[in-house]
Parts: C-alpha cells; structure tokens; sequence
C-alpha cells in the first residue's frame, strides 16, 4: 500500500515450437510488463505470427463497416474461424457501403429538389404564374430579390417589377429590367437557377412529390441498415475485440529477441504472480526455461501502484502529475487522509455537502471515475465541517433545527488561520517524514539526515525562539541557535546554494496553508451575502417573494459552483506544491502487462 | 478623512494590489502551460502546478489586509 508492489524481472527462452502457446499462456495471464527487445548484431527481434498481416486487413474492413453502422452496445459470443470471419464480412462488405452510398445520394438529391422547391416558391410569392416569363429578352435581364420600395421601382423606366399583392413590408420581386441600368433602390438580391416551361404551381407540387417520394425511399435504406446493424451488430463487435486480441498476440514476437531456432522474452512480473507463470509454461513443455532476478539499482522497473478500494480513487491525484517511480513511496493513502479533509476544511457547509453528497451519488451509479468517489469522501467531510462551523447554506440553522458553531468562520477568522497554518506545518512535515524515508532507502541514514531532518530542525529552532520570546517556554537559547545552526550548515552541505535560496520558502509555505481558512471565508461570506439579499426580499412580501426564491436559486448555485472547483483546486495545489516538493520524485514508469 | 476609512481603504489596497500582481504572473504562466499542454497532455498535472504558484501572493495580501483592519 505504501511501496508500488514488488516486481522480479523474468527471462524466458523457448524453442520457436513453442512461440504460440508461450504467447497465448502470457495474454491470458496478463501479468508479464515486456521489455521491448532492442535488436543486436546476430540476433533481431521476432517476426509476426503468419496470420498477423491478414488479422490486420481484416480488422481494417470491420472497422469500415462499423464506421457507417448504429453500433448497438452489445457483443453477441459467436465462434468463428479466421475463413469464417473473412467471408461473413465479405458479405457485409457488399451490403452495407452499398446502402449507405444510396443514403447519401438520397440526399443529395433530397438537398437539390428543396433548394428547387425554395426557388419556385420565392417566385410564386413574387406573383410569376409562368416559368416562361422569365425567359431573359435581348437587352434585359432578371433580378430577383427582397426590396421595401416597390413603388419606386415601379416608377421606372425600362423596369417590368413582378411581386405578390400580398402586403408585406419586404416584398420578393421578380424584375426585369434594361441591361446595365442603375437600379438606385436597396434590393436584397438572391440567385435564382430554375428556367424552363410550365406553371409554377405544378413544378412546385411536382417537386413536393418529389420530396416526399425521396424521403420515402431514405427512410426504407435507413431502415435496412437499422436491420443490419441490429442483426450483425452484437457479433461484429465481438469479433472486433477477438480480432485486436489476435493481433496482439501475432505482433508480439515483434518484442521478443529471436534466433532461429529460439527466442527469448524479458519483462518484469510481480513476485507474487510468479508461480502462476511457472505452473502455466511447464504445463506447455518443461523445454522452456524461465528465471526470475530481483531487480538491480540501475533497472528501471514499472510501478504497479495497489490500494485497496477506498483509497484507489486517490491514485488519480498521482496519475494527473506523475506516477511514482519503483523505489519511491506511493503516497496515495495520505493524500486519501488530507485531501477530503482539506476539501471539507474549505467547503464547510452542511448545505453544500449534502447537495454534492446526492449529487456524487446520483453520476456513480450511472459511471465510475474515481473524481466521483473523491468527491462523495469529500462531500461527507464537507458536511461534517459545516457542523463544527455552523454553516448551511450560508445560515445558522437547518430546517429550523439550530447550529451552533464551535468555530464561526465570520468571526473568529484569527483563530481558523492559526488553525490552518498549523495543519500546514504537520503536512509539510509529513511530506519531509516521507523525504527522509525516501532518502533513507536510496542514499542511507545520514544522506537523509543531511537533507530532510534538517529542514524540520529548522522549523522546531524558530518555532522554539518564537516560543520563547512569547514567553510560553524559557530553553536557553544556546541550545536554539546550535539547533538552528546545525541544521543550517547540514542544508548547505547537502544542497548547497539552493539549499539556502529555498529557505524562506518555508515561511511562504506555510503561510500557504491559510488559503484552507481564506477561501472558505470568502465562500461563507458570499452565501450570507446571498441570504441577506433573499431576506429583504422575503421582508418585502408580495411579488418580491419570487425575486427572493430566484436570488436564493441562482446566488447558492453560483457560490456552490465555485466553491466545489475552488475547494478541489486548492486542495489539490496544496498537496501538489507545498507537499510534494517535499519528497516526490514521479517520473515512473507505467505497468502495461500483455494482455491488458 | 476619518481613520477607519482610511484603514479600510489600505486593506482593500493591499488585497487588491497582490491580486492583480499574481493576475499578472499567472497569466504569463498560464499562457505558456497551455502551450506545453498542447505540446504533451500528460503535463497537465505539473502545468496546473507552475501556473498556481502565484497564487500565495494573494494569500499574503489577505493576510496583511485582516492584520491592518484587526489593529
């Protein structure tokens, strides 16, 4: 829980008879990290499996196919032979882009005859009875368009104006006029492409029939690839994730260290899957020779961090910056302690937290993300906050049911900064504990000493002096400054100049901390402006009763709104920057076992 | 002016001021993480982390702020 879990680096070689099971046996332990195989003079990397170029082509047209279907959510189990495969979506093949191109020509033609449709009506409306009216005469030409001074433009000289009776202020017009004469009237002009014979009433119930009958013939093509994808859909899906399985499984040679008549595959497993490997590759031949090592100082080996159920949720933190490397501490379990305890810290209200609490709830039954659990921990420490400060939504009591605060945020703001840069001293020294274990497995007892315990014998030489000019303590201040000193030179020692330009970062740090009471103090302030505002409302009576619901609605939601980002982010940052500076390393490498 | 305007006008100074002083950092920073982000999604942890460092400043402004209207 503390450490990633402890892995052995595996080598096994194999004659090549045997490549196909070592392989099937590997994907379904899911268990061996491969080490890809870097070719050497003499001896290269493996080559696929004879299956493997077809496996892809055939993976390629199911995709196509799935790629133009509904896919449904289900896989229907169906067993089929690599032939069987081929030739049933050989099938599919001829069926479904067939439709589907019909489709998408329907469509065109469905867009064309609209686009017509529009036209003939814009002419309808302009009062054009006949196609043939618009058969341009030497020395005219048509515009159509929208226009507001139609009388205008009946004035003119050399203009015929086609246009509804109809009395709109923006009048479609048809005008046909000289060419090269200056109409000075605003015109909204638009293109009109239909020519021909015939009246415009019958091209336009033509082109409704038209319609009609096109989107008949869309929606039956539509409905054979409903059926299709319904009949295949199930079965195409499962054959899709056997076939990926299948070609996994034909290019991992590709990582093996192969000769003619051997190979050879390294990796790293856990310790404890070992014997399972064992069991399962003797059960092939006992041929194959397999050894684990522990592993050396220089490996670099995956991290395969393991929590129990509660506190995995926190690997997302790590996850989000860098997982951590082999030999570090996983400090998931802390941050699964502090995190919620911050986030509660800032959030503080029973209100709120019971909102966000249902809220969780609700979107984990529907899908699981470990920020949902986060945040379901989170909203239960919020609520238990909201006790101690008194606060929902923003009031002292909850369905007339009275809180009294132990602390209130509003008034003794003094005390809840002391408080926070108080857990900000234990964090940060939490976070130097685990340094100083860190430092204690990589580089020894004094290394650690040197680097991390000195920090914290910093902080208890001021922490003793403040208390003493305080007047709480009198310890002879010899004994302080040789504290103080000695961690001092240790730090220089260790870190040298960066050592010393860090220092007042502690003092930054620290202060840091004081964001847990700020940021819940202006989230509590806020709510009360809110409730003050509704109050006077509510005080008014009447009508005013509604502006002070919609007050109270859009005032809470908007203060809950940023109070679940801001109280996320500043826990967050509060691990991430004052904390981890102290001891995290990351940069691990991630645990891909075959198979997975 | 009376004196508890005047204190009240340098606390809100004070908080005002080391806002937009951190405003100012962040920005920069910030603008340059979604570069890098764009660059590399996986640095979206430490990106957050460069880009939030300011941030103390305001902390130190509310501080000073409480401290001057508390005397």
């Amino acid at each position: 829980m503390f450490y990633p879990e402890k892995m052995s680096r595996v080598t096994i070689v194999s004659p090549k008879t045997y490549l196909k099971s070592v392989i099937d046996v590997l994907y379904e332990l899911k268990v061996l990290h491969i080490n890809d195989y870097l070719p050497k003079e003499g001896i290269g990397i493996g080559t696929p499996l004879k299956d493997a170029e077809k496996v892809s082509k055939l993976i390629l047209d199911l995709q196509s196919i799935r790629f133009l279907l509904e896919m449904p959510n289900i896989s229907t189990k169906k067993k089929m032979t690599l032939k069987e495969i081929e030739s049933y979506l050989k099938d599919l093949k001829s069926q479904v882009p067939a439709i589907s191109n019909k489709i998408s020509k329907f469509n065109e033609a469905l867009k064309m005859v609209q686009k017509r449709r529009e036209e003939l009506e814009f002419l309808s409306d302009a009062g054009i009875k006949d196609l043939e009216s618009l058969e341009s005469l030497d020395n005219f030409e048509m515009i159509f368009g929208y226009t507001a001074d139609i009388e205008k433009l009946k004035n003119m000289k050399d203009v015929q104006v086609f246009h509804s009776k109809k009395a709109t202020k923006v009048h479609p017009v048809a005008i046909l006029v000289k060419k090269g004469k200056k109409l000075n009237v605003k015109i909204d002009e638009i293109y009109i492409s239909v020519r021909g014979k015939g009246k415009v009433e019958e091209k336009i119930n033509q082109a409704v029939r038209e319609i009609e009958d096109l989107s008949n013939k869309k929606k039956d093509a539509e409905k054979e690839m409903k059926k299709i994808a319904e009949k295949h859909g199930g079965t195409l899906n499962y054959v899709e994730v056997m076939l990926l399985e299948k070609i996994k499984k034909s290019e991992a040679p590709l990582k093996f260290a192969s000769s003619e008549y051997a190979f050879l595959v390294n990796g790293w497993i856990p310790e404890k899957n070992e014997d399972a490997l064992i069991k399962k590759i003797t059960e092939i031949s006992n041929n194959i020779f397999v050894k684990f090592e522990k592993p050396s100082e220089e490996d670099e080996v995956p991290t395969k961090i393991n929590n129990p159920a509660l506190v995995k949720p926190y690997q997302f933190f790590l996850n989000l910056y860098s997982i951590p490397s082999y030999r570090e501490i996983d400090p998931s379990f802390l941050i699964f302690l502090t995190f919620p305890l911050f986030y509660g810290f800032i959030l503080g209200d029973v209100g709120y937290g019971a909102i966000l609490l249902a809220i969780g709830l609700i979107m984990r039954v529907k899908t699981k993300h470990a920020l949902i659990d986060i945040l379901i921990m989170s909203s239960i420490t919020t609520m238990m906050f909201g006790f101690i400060f008194g606060e929902a939504f923003g009031a002292e009591e909850i369905f007339g049911y009275h809180l009294s605060p132990y602390i209130n945020r509003i008034h003794d703001i003094n005390q809840l900064m002391i408080v926070s840069a108080a857990i900000g001293l234990v964090h940060i020294n939490l976070g130097f504990v685990f340094g100083f274990i860190n430092e204690y497995h990589h580089h020894g007892l004094t290394k650690a000493i040197m680097a991390k315990m000195s920090w914290i014998g910093v902080q208890i030489a001021v922490i003793l002096f403040a208390l003493n000019s305080l007047g709480y303590t009198s310890i002879n201040i010899y004994i302080i400054a040789a504290i103080g000193i000695a961690s001092f030179l240790m730090i220089v020692k260790a870190e040298g100049m960066f050592g010393i330009v860090e220092l007042p970062s502690l003092i930054s740090n620290v202060l840091s901390y004081l964001r847990l009471a700020a940021v819940g103090l202006a989230s509590a302030a806020l709510a009360i402006v809110v409730n003050d505002f509704a109050g006077k409302f509510f005080a008014t009576g009447g009508i005013m009763m509604v502006a002070g619901v919609i007050t109270l609605v859009v005032g809470h939601g908007i203060n809950f709104a940023l109070g679940i980002l801001g109280a996320f982010l500043h826990s967050m940052r509060l691990h991430y920057v004052e904390m981890f500076t102290k001891f995290y390393g990351g940069s691990g490498k991630e645990y891909e076992p075959f198979g997975e | 002016m009376a004196v508890e305007g005047m204190t009240a006008i340098a606390a809100a100074l004070a908080i005002g001021l080391s806002a937009i002083g951190a405003g100012i950092a962040e920005k920069e920073i910030g603008a340059a993480a979604v570069g890098a982000m764009a660059e590399k999604e996986k640095l979206f942890g430490k990106a957050l982390i460069l880009t939030v460092i300011p941030e103390t400043i305001v902390i130190f402004g509310l501080v000073i702020a409480i401290m001057i209207l508390g005397a």
